[in-house]
């Protein structure tokens, strides 16, 4: 089998020196997710200072990593029809994590007449490369 | 207290709306558009003293974003010095937005004339690709596979478990607006419908619960508006219309954030810069003649009628399947087919004030015999004039959900 790399087609994320850290957490199968350190929100995307304190400082906390489904798609007319050949139809989703962000994702694992807005996901993390590893949400076990 | 009326729309152009091109500029579309617009007013270049451009595919600008350098081109492309220049600050910068910008500019008398212009030619896309501008080139965005519809549709299909709306509702928003294009000859679309809901439903699946003729065109073309002194306006070729007043709100980092109905960060739509754009401009919603929602997506044109007040919360679904959307109803929408069905360059949000410029001046083709001349039958099959309007409302949004502006607009 050929090397993961060359095969992932698709588009991937760019870590930055910012958001390493993340994706560093992604690799382990950790879902990271700021916390601010003034008032204890936890915010998603990555954000440089607090959207309600505007405090800088910040850590980087692990999440449960579960949540519920706020809404989803199904995809039928990928971007690139040649790179999501395999995918199409596929599922975009915004899940709310237990902590308060909300996050858009991939729903997998689930058949497509069976997701209902609101069902209790979990994430689950699917290696496209060596560097990345990609979160993902199916329903919770 | 209705605002003063003095800064007026005395000149609208749009060109030819196209899905080829040719290999024409965005920088030759709104030339072109600016020419005419001027024209229209009667007007001549020197005469203007401020612009908002926005325009794509201009080899002379130094990057793409470079602001400053890029619109600092202006006065030497256009052979004259600019005393007000602005640029489109977001995807709806150039309609709304700008037009209450240069109320601003020309109620403080920094500028007398103001050119308001847009072009956008875009280079074909490999065979079966989305158009780049789709994929939602975003860290944290574009390894879904997201492409713009989805994000809409994400809004939709939380719209529709939250207050009930139907995909059928959503169908029938899109049926009005297209067959208004079927019978507009400046329309991408025209001569194509006129539609059904069942037409709606069954044409291709995008992004569930948004078929294709739910979304917006993809296509090339541009357009240009002037504005100036109502004092000025009232000695030019064309009746003048005035901006009673309007508003803008920016709210969150679209395609990057989940569009969410309600905002926990940045606020919501609020209903509060809606009332006061209506209260600047005087007027209530019973007041308005003609509606040009920003239509880029079926959910974005029923949602709007609920942010900006022309129905409840939850309410667009069902005022969507009435005949209040209709030319001869309450609130007569996208009159000219809108971004699903007139044009859709990319940033067309200009041509909605345009629209409803026209159609406070009488000036509205379609395939009556007098159109020209301003002589309509209101015979629906062939006729999509408003009857005899007086103020018109024009939106111009960015993302889905939280970001947007209207003005409102009035003939004498
Ligand atoms: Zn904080």
């Amino acid at each position: 089998m050929a090397a993961e790399t060359s095969e992932y087609l698709k588009p991937l994320p760019r870590p930055t020196p910012f958001s390493e850290p993340f994706w560093e957490g992604a690799r382990q199968h950790k879902l990271l997710v700021q916390r601010c350190e003034s008032c204890g929100r936890f915010r998603w995307t990555p954000q440089l200072a607090c959207p309600w304190c505007l405090a800088e400082e910040y850590e980087w906390r692990e999440a449960s990593g579960r949540g519920t489904l706020y809404s989803f798609t199904v995809i039928h007319r990928p971007p690139d029809p040649v790179a999501f050949a395999g995918d199409v139809p596929y599922v975009l989703a915004v899940v709310e994590l237990e902590e308060g962000p909300f996050m858009q994702t991939n729903l997998v694992g689930c058949p497509l007449e069976a997701i209902r807005i609101d069902m209790p996901v979990e994430v689950t993390f699917e290696r496209a490369t060596e560097e990345i590893s990609l979160y993902k949400f199916r329903p919770a076990r | 207290m209705p605002g003063p009326r003095d800064a007026a729309i005395v000149g609208v152009h749009t060109t030819h709306q196209t899905r080829d091109s040719g290999g024409r500029t965005g920088l030759s579309y709104g030339l072109e558009a600016l020419r005419g617009a001027l024209d229209d007013a009667g007007l001549e270049l020197k005469d203007v003293q401020g612009l908002f451009a926005q325009l794509s595919g201009w080899p002379n600008a130094p990057s793409e974003g470079s602001g400053y350098y890029a619109m600092a081109n202006w006065p030497y492309q256009l052979g004259i010095p600019i005393n007000w220049l602005t640029g489109a600050v977001n995807a709806a910068g150039t309609g709304a937005a700008a037009i209450l910008d240069a109320t601003a500019a020309i109620r403080m008398g920094s500028v007398d004339t103001v050119a308001i212009v847009l072009g956008a030619a875009r280079p074909a896309q490999p065979t079966g690709k989305t158009a780049p501008w789709t994929w939602n080139a975003h860290e944290f965005t574009q390894w879904t596979g997201s492409i713009t519809p989805a994000q809409f549709a994400l809004v939709a299909r939380r719209h529709m478990h939250q207050y009930g709306t139907t995909p059928e509702q959503l169908a029938a928003i899109s049926v009005t607006i297209r067959n208004h294009a079927s019978i507009n000859p400046a329309a991408v679309m025209f001569q194509r419908g006129p539609y059904t809901v069942d037409d709606v439903l069954s044409s291709r699946m995008i992004a569930e619960p948004l078929t294709v003729l739910m979304c917006a065109l993809v296509n090339d073309g541009g357009g240009a508006l002037i504005m100036t002194t109502a004092e000025r306006a009232r000695s030019l070729r064309k009746p003048p219309v005035y901006v009673l007043g309007g508003a803008d709100q920016l709210s969150y980092p679209a395609y990057a954030e989940a569009p969410l109905l309600k905002r926990h960060v940045g606020g919501d739509f609020s209903r509060e810069w809606v009332a006061r754009g209506f209260a600047q401009a005087g007027v209530g919603h019973d007041d308005i003649d003609v509606v040009e929602l920003y239509d880029g997506f079926a959910i974005w044109a029923l949602m709007q009628l609920e942010l900006f007040g022309f129905c409840g919360e939850g309410e667009g679904g069902p005022l969507a399947q009435g005949n209040d959307l209709e030319l001869d109803g309450r609130f007569p929408v996208c009159t000219d087919g809108g971004c699903q069905a007139f044009s859709h360059n990319g940033t067309p949000s200009l041509f909605r004030p345009i629209e409803a410029v026209r159609q406070l001046r009488g000036e509205v083709m379609d395939l009556c015999p007098g159109w020209a001349t301003g002589d309509h039958t209101y015979d629906r099959s062939i006729c999509r004039k408003v009857r005899d309007p007086k103020i018109a409302f024009a939106a111009g949004m960015g993302p889905p959900t939280g970001g947007g502006n209207f003005c409102i607009l009035a003939r004498d």
